[in-house]
């Protein structure tokens, strides 16, 4: 569903993305992982066509991203971005709206979509509240209904648990679960790998801009990669529902 | 009781209808009107209607122009007039009209005006540089009013005209005396076109709720629209600077007296500040002509007298409730 090809996008000191090549298929959420500056959100934004690649290409379902018109690139994909701060106070059905301001559909079709996804994310009964009210995690949850409300193929979401208590972390991240389960392919950029581990059904592991690893959790977050990835070592187990990292620094050579 | 913003539309109008009354019985005269005599028709027809529709038109105008450049700029603080759209556009006025090279009602004014706005506004997204940063934006704005006002001044002391630097007020603080029906003419293009334009990028300024970023995603086509929003705001205010010269704090206060009523929406906030922006300017007007002595006073002093503690206000109340924790 989602093919990048020798993707590279140039920075100021050093290259951001370095030829990275990916395959993606849709029904999984995708955790993107990797140190500060690896390039995560690097990556996220050439998919979504904000930034331009120096190289490479990005193909939804076979056609070129860049190739799309504006609103035909907003029918299969929606973006999340890290900080995002809506700037006037609407109310939340209001926010949930603008992600379909492109969409052609007859006022029925649009009332239905929004009933949909305000009842997916649990915000029936916060529809008519302004954002002000609402805490981190209901504000949080409308930022995504907004994205998931034109049901994209691809949801692109640049660390959607980010200053989220860890309840709302989980919520967040069930959410995307479930969109992923109803066939959507969706890429989060994760920091938490205990998270990404338990809650991702696959892993994409990058380093200073090229792609260290992509795979299963286990596979990819191996002793070798994490140390340089990250420089530590975890000790990590398994239970019913997933796996667990607890992390720790490397020791020290002498 | 919640006011929907349909009903606070027709309280506006129905203000608006309240304060013409009083408005249009202003003057040395007395007008019977339901009995006119030669003298008093001549009085309402030629002084009286112009200036009251006048009023209006730019009330709207400055509205409409103010909310939309606060929508796109995602700035409740931005404001034709800080941004060097109103100096620059009564910049090239004045050039034209002082040095003889334009007819005081020529059609080209106008658009002379609109080129001189959008100059304008190029010259501060230049300075502000490629990432279009509000600060920026602001900081550029600033510079090029002031450097633009400068201008003026000096334009008007080297003019031909002798008695044109006396009317350097009256460009730099806007002004309603002795206007006709010609100036209206001037503006009723302008604000015609400009609403036809804001209505045209409507969805864009309700999608930049969101930052720019996320609304590069959502199909819009984001610099031909925003250049169709920047050029609507030029249009506009070039119309009111070419009619009555610059009036300040219109532009900032209407949208926030449509936002202290509790309509945040977007699409709300445009529309209501244009009937928010007339009774703002309607009433600075009957304020005006209550001050003034033998000589009117500019209403830009005015509007800067009542405008700006009502900024101050406005900004107490809003902000010391903070949107987020």
């Amino acid at each position: 569903m989602l093919s990048i090809q020798q993707l590279s996008l140039a920075g100021i000191r050093r290259p951001r993305l370095q030829q990275v090549q990916l395959q993606l298929s849709a029904g999984q959420l995708v955790g993107l992982v990797g140190a500060n500056g690896a390039g995560k959100s690097s990556l996220l934004q050439v998919i979504a066509a904000l930034l331009t690649p120096s190289a490479g290409e990005v193909r939804i379902d076979g056609t070129v991203v860049t190739s799309l018109a504006p609103e035909q690139r907003a029918q299969v994909m929606a973006y999340l971005p890290q900080y995002e701060q809506p700037q006037w106070d609407i109310k939340v059905r209001e926010l949930v709206d603008i992600g379909l301001l492109h969409h052609r559909l007859s006022r029925r079709q649009r009332q239905l979509q929004l009933q949909h996804v305000l009842t997916a994310c649990d915000l029936l009964q916060l529809a008519e509240r302004p954002l002000s009210t609402l805490s981190g995690g209901e504000r949080q949850r409308a930022l995504l209904a907004r994205a998931m409300v034109g049901q994209p193929k691809l949801l692109l979401c640049d660390e959607p648990t980010a200053a989220l208590d860890i309840q709302h972390q989980l919520q967040t991240l069930q959410l995307l679960q479930q969109q992923a389960r109803q066939g959507q392919l969706v890429l989060c950029c994760m920091h938490d790998l205990s998270l990404a581990a338990r809650y991702c059904d696959q892993l994409v592991l990058l380093h200073e801009g090229r792609l260290l690893e992509v795979g299963a959790p286990a596979t990819v977050l191996s002793d070798a990669h994490l140390a340089t990835a990250f420089g530590i070592q975890a000790q990590w187990y398994c239970d019913s529902s997933g796996v667990a990292w607890i992390p720790q620094p490397l020791p020290a050579t002498d | 009781m919640t006011v929907t913003a349909r009903g606070w539309g027709w309280l506006f109008i129905l203000l608006a209808v309240i304060l013409s009354g009083w408005h249009l019985n202003q003057g040395a005269a007395t007008v019977n009107w339901l009995d006119l005599n030669d003298l008093q028709y001549t009085i309402v027809m030629d002084i009286r209607l112009p200036r009251w529709l006048l009023v209006l038109a730019n009330g709207m105008a400055l509205g409409l122009a103010g909310a939309a450049l606060q929508l796109l700029l995602r700035n409740p603080l931005a404001e034709p007039g800080l941004i060097g759209v109103s100096s620059m556009s009564a910049l090239v006025t004045v050039t034209l009209l002082y040095f003889g090279w334009l007819a005081a009602f020529s059609w080209w004014l106008p658009l002379a005006a609109v080129a001189g706005g959008l100059a304008g506004l190029l010259l501060v997204v230049l300075l502000a540089g490629r990432q279009h940063d509000i600060y920026r934006i602001i900081l550029a704005g600033v510079a090029v009013s002031s450097l633009a006002g400068s201008a003026m001044g000096l334009i008007l002391y080297l003019a031909p005209n002798p008695f044109a630097f006396q009317e350097w007020s009256q460009w730099t603080l806007g002004s309603l005396a002795n206007r006709s029906w010609s100036h209206l003419g001037l503006l009723l293009p302008c604000l015609l076109i400009g609403t036809l334009l804001l209505w045209w990028t409507r969805t864009l300024l309700t999608a930049l709720t969101l930052s720019e970023q996320t609304v590069a995603t959502l199909g819009f086509r984001l610099v031909s629209q925003r250049n169709g929003v920047l050029l609507a705001v030029a249009v506009l205010v070039a119309g009111s600077v070419v009619s009555v010269g610059i009036i300040g704090f219109v532009g900032l206060l209407a949208p926030h007296l449509v936002r202290l009523l509790g309509q945040e929406h977007p699409q709300r906030v445009l529309w209501l500040s244009a009937p928010a922006g007339a009774l703002l300017l309607l009433a600075m007007d009957i304020a005006t002509r209550l001050i003034s002595g033998a000589r009117e006073l500019p209403i830009g002093i005015v509007a800067a007298l009542v405008g700006a503690p009502l900024l101050v206000a406005l900004l107490f109340h809003r902000y010391q409730r903070r949107f987020y924790e």
